[in-house]
């Protein structure tokens, strides 16, 4: 289905419409519309997109000179219209009744002059050769390819005065050879006339071969459609006068001065005329009018009112006879109408609605010269618009579909380019390979080593071990170890202590060292054990400590009388928190799952500070600091012990050194085990374990020793080499 | 260690200890099939303990049967902590796991506001009261000791404590990009802070290589301990 597309809106419409179904705006031209729905190809804008170049487009009367031009038998079994025909011999010339009765006199004595012309241009021989049937005689002459006259209702069929439709934007001039006295045109006329005559002086053959196509205007003196009452008159007038001579002179063509061109878009305009014969070579001579607009160009934009391509709309929507005259002939024929009305124009004044048909342009600049630099001005081709200049678009430039530009296929790559692209790969294949580092030097094998020293001190400790030697002076005990010694002694016996055990289990040799003397001094006084870990693992820890310290020390301690393992303190350091505020919460039975509460020692424990004493055994010094934030502060002055590894000693220390101390007292390591159990006269793993300590430090020390000074021997010959190659 | 005292279960106990500590020990060999296992083992162990231990001894106790068989009250107290823990387990699921950000944002926001408070309480103002009072004469008089021992400690932790975080004052003055720009008074503080905090790592270090040799020696004799009965019996 062929689509016209609305100018207004640009959106697609029926090409059968009128009005846009969008934004109800005009798709046809009033002043073309019947061009422009036929014809296909003029223009992109309210046109249909698919030009329907079959016989269906072509109206009824050209199919019917189709036909009878092609299949004669056809075309005369078919009857013509009746104002082709011509009933009573008059043919077209002579409407009905009622267009005669209509028709002022004026028009019937033109008509006549026109009929006096046409039949005086034939020749004897060319009316002999008519044949003789109903179509009048100037339609058989246009078949027979004799149309060197103009048809005698030429002045007829003119279009009115107003601009047609600009189809393209290339108008065409036909312009006047003869000048009409300026005292006999009106002013407007005579304003479009010099402006013609001056484009014609403007124009020498030299110059009109660098006139742009663009800007070649065809000027019709009269076109199809009605004569205007005042122009008619006015030939009326004249032909009286004029007329054998204007009927015998020959009808001639001055091609090198009449503007007959035609553009390329005009030519398409008639695409669809093609293959009818309309005795003229339509072809052939929009093909020569091809050529001499190459040749005769104008530099400039030439407007008149007479000069637009609508004045082709109306010309191609003409009756047969006339759509086969050729241009030339036309030219000429209005030549001959000019020519007359040169003689008798008069100026007149032009009706108002006439005057409101006048170009804006033909009464605002109505005498000055167009500057070459000057750009022609648009006619809108269709719309509402149509035929009006200067119009602003529907569609903005950018709006409408191009065909994109085409791109090179191969990309321009420049050195720059390539430089970049080089380190970009490089960039992107570098990213999965491993960086290099340095390599270091290497003194001797790392296994090797490694096994050196596990062998060094594994021999110094076994020897020690196995040899049961004792060689290691037991410590003085430090202060914070008498402290915690003295503290525990004070507690009294069946005195409820809160033991957290937090240590992991790697380090449980030098935990259980520190914490089996302090199990023991508290079984021995007599003491209530509670046992609680912040670590999942803990009461198994719990549970091995008790065992190790029953069987170790001779201790009897039975669970829930004597001691209760609570189990593991969940949260972290929250959980910690909320035991040192509200333990029964907390902790609500055994490891086990007894009820712990109800034993006897701990029915009286609510709170943290009802314990008397708060020992922690850790080996990571943010346990240590969070007993000493969380807990600390809740004991209402009840001591705080704790045993601690030889590595949390560094940032454990601080809290037992503050005045006032916020841990009563420690037992560091081994040492402080060692010490304890020195004090206390309990020789327990920490004396056992103090002699090869002291060997593996010996052996550990020594190594370090040794190390250091391998390390600067080897760094005293390398200087050495490096200063022997300096100097 | 007599195996003519003990029981089969302790002495599968302490061969399996025995085998694990060898175990650990290869490792001295390199990264081998062995060490791998046994920490496998070990880690699979604690986890499972671990489970256990909070399934038993919190959840069962603490969250399952309040629910159930509680009183009224403690049913109502149990309800929340049920909810937030069944919004928890669905982070598991990734598709529902921002239902459990509010019981993930309340346990975070807790534990931050313990942990801060906890801190300023117990370590901040005591710590900063105890470097104050170092230079206290008269607590120079009340503990009855040299004072001027007293005084130089008090100088020696006031020099370590103001060098150390001079020493972590990375920030320069406007313009003062580089280091060099600092000035001589300045970097010599740096410096000494720097030697205050090598000293602390060394003691900190020291002391992780005190525990651990203390764990040698504990696992030596264990191996001798375990080891000797054998050859006493064979």
């Amino acid at each position: 289905m062929a689509e016209i597309r609305c100018p207004m809106c640009g959106k697609p419409n029926p090409s059968e419409r009128d009005t846009c179904l969008y934004c109800q705006a005009r798709l046809k031209s009033l002043t073309g519309s019947s061009f422009m729905s036929s014809d296909s190809s003029s223009s992109s804008i309210g046109i249909p997109s698919q030009p329907d170049t079959g016989d269906s487009s072509l109206p009824d009367w050209l199919k019917a000179i189709r036909n009878s031009d092609q299949t004669p038998e056809e075309s005369e079994s078919e009857p013509l219209p009746a104002w082709i025909t011509g009933e009573g011999g008059e043919g077209f010339d002579e409407p009905d009744d009622t267009e005669k009765i209509e028709v002022p006199d004026w028009l019937a004595n033109l008509r006549q002059e026109g009929e006096k012309v046409h039949t005086s241009a034939l020749s004897e021989d060319k009316l002999n050769k008519l044949p003789i049937d109903d179509e009048p005689e100037w339609l058989k002459k246009i078949r027979t390819g004799q149309h060197e006259e103009p048809s005698p209702d030429f002045k007829q069929v003119l279009p009115p005065e107003k601009p047609f439709p600009a189809v393209s934007e290339r108008p065409i001039v036909f312009q006047a050879k003869e000048e009409i006295p300026s005292s006999e045109v009106p002013d407007w006329v005579a304003e479009l006339s010099g402006k013609s005559a001056v484009s014609s002086e403007l124009l020498p053959d030299e110059q009109e071969k660098d006139i742009p196509m663009e800007e070649v205007h065809f000027e019709p003196k009269e076109e199809e459609g009605s004569l205007l009452a005042w122009l008619s008159t006015l030939e009326q007038e004249k032909t009286a006068q004029a007329a054998p001579t204007q009927s015998e002179k020959p009808i001639t063509v001055d091609r090198g001065k009449e503007e007959v061109s035609f553009s390329s878009e005009v030519s398409g305009l008639f695409s669809d005329l093609e293959g009818i014969d309309f005795g003229i070579d339509t072809k052939e001579s929009f093909e020569i009018a091809k050529d001499e607009k190459r040749t005769t160009e104008i530099p400039q934009p030439l407007t008149s009112p007479f000069t637009s391509v609508e004045g082709l709309d109306e010309f191609a929507e003409l009756p047969e006879w006339l759509g086969g005259i050729s241009s030339e002939e036309t030219i000429a024929h209005e030549k001959d109408i000019s020519s007359i009305a040169d003689q008798d124009l008069a100026p007149a004044t032009l009706p108002n609605w006439l005057e409101a048909f006048i170009p804006a342009e033909a009464i605002e600049k109505p005498s000055t010269k167009i500057p070459l630099t000057e750009a022609p001005r648009k006619a809108e081709g269709a719309g509402p618009l149509a035929g009006l200049f200067s119009v602003l678009p529907a569609e903005p430039e950018i709006a409408k579909s191009r065909k994109p530009s085409e791109k090179p296929d191969v990309l321009e790559v420049s050195e720059k380019h390539r430089q970049q692209t080089s380190v970009f790969e490089a960039l992107l294949s570098s990213e999965g390979l491993p960086g290099v580092t340095a390599e270091r030097q290497i003194v001797a094998p790392q296994n090797v080593f490694r096994i050196l020293v596990f062998l060094l001190l594994c021999a110094g400790v076994l020897g020690v071990i196995i040899a049961g030697y004792q060689f290691a002076v037991i410590p003085t005990p430090p202060v914070e170890t008498l402290d915690a010694i003295n503290i525990l002694n004070s507690l009294p016996a069946g005195a409820p202590v809160l033991i957290a055990v937090d240590y992991q289990p790697g380090y449980s040799g030098e935990m259980e060292a520190a914490a089996s003397i302090i199990l023991d001094h508290l079984m021995v006084n007599g003491v209530n054990l509670a046992f609680v870990s912040t670590n999942p693992t803990g009461p198994a820890q719990i549970e091995r400590l008790i065992s190790r310290v029953n069987q170790e020390r001779g201790h009897q301690y039975k669970a829930l009388e004597q001691y209760v393992i609570m189990g593991y303190i969940p949260g972290g350091t929250t959980g910690l928190s909320g035991f040192g505020t509200q333990p029964r919460r907390i902790i609500t039975q055994s490891a086990d799952g007894k009820p712990i509460w109800r034993t006897p020692w701990l029915s009286n424990i609510n709170n943290i500070s009802d314990f008397s004493s708060v020992i922690i055994a850790t080996d990571d010094p943010d346990n240590a600091r969070a007993w000493v934030e969380q807990v600390q502060p809740l004991l209402q002055n009840k001591p705080l012990l704790m045993a601690i590894s030889a590595q949390a000693e560094p940032m454990v220390r601080p809290y037992y050194e503050t005045n006032p101390r916020q841990v009563s007292g420690l037992v560091v390591g081994l040492m402080g085990s060692a010490a304890y159990e020195q004090i206390i006269n309990r020789p327990g793993a920490a004396i056992k374990y103090w002699s090869p300590f002291n060997a593996a430090i010996m052996i550990a020390m020594l190594m370090i020793v040794l190390g250091s000074c391998y390390m600067m021997v080897m760094m005293l010959r390398t200087q050495r080499k490096e200063n022997r190659r300096e100097g | 260690m007599n195996f003519s005292g003990i029981n089969l279960s302790d002495f599968i106990g302490a061969f399996i200890g025995f085998i694990f500590t060898i175990a650990v020990f290869s490792y001295v060999l390199g990264d081998n099939f062995l060490f791998r296992i046994a920490i496998s083992i070990f880690i699979g162990v604690a986890a499972g303990y671990a489970a256990v231990v909070a399934l038993f001894n919190i959840i069962w106790p603490q969250l399952i049967l309040p629910l159930f068989v509680g009183t009224q009250s403690e049913k109502l107290l149990a309800i929340p902590p049920f909810i937030l823990s069944v919004f928890l387990l669905l982070k598991l699921f990734p598709r529902y796991s921002s239902l459990g950000n509010p019981a993930m944002a309340y346990l975070v926001g807790i534990g931050a506001a313990v942990m801060i408070s906890g801190a300023v309480i117990g370590t901040i103002f005591p710590q900063v009261s105890a470097s104050i009072n170092t230079l206290n004469w008269r607590n120079y008089q009340a503990q009855g000791g040299s004072p001027i021992w007293s005084l130089f400690q008090g100088l020696i932790i006031l020099v370590g404590t103001v060098t150390t975080m001079v020493y972590f004052q990375f920030n320069t003055g406007y313009g003062d990009i580089h280091l060099e720009k600092r000035s001589a008074l300045f970097t010599s503080i740096i410096w000494i802070g720097k030697i205050f905090v090598a000293v602390t790592l060394g003691a900190i270090f020291a002391g992780v290589l005190l525990a651990s040799l203390t764990a040698l020696i504990e696992r030596m004799q264990f191996l001798i301990d375990f080891l000797k009965p054998l050859f006493s019996l064979g």
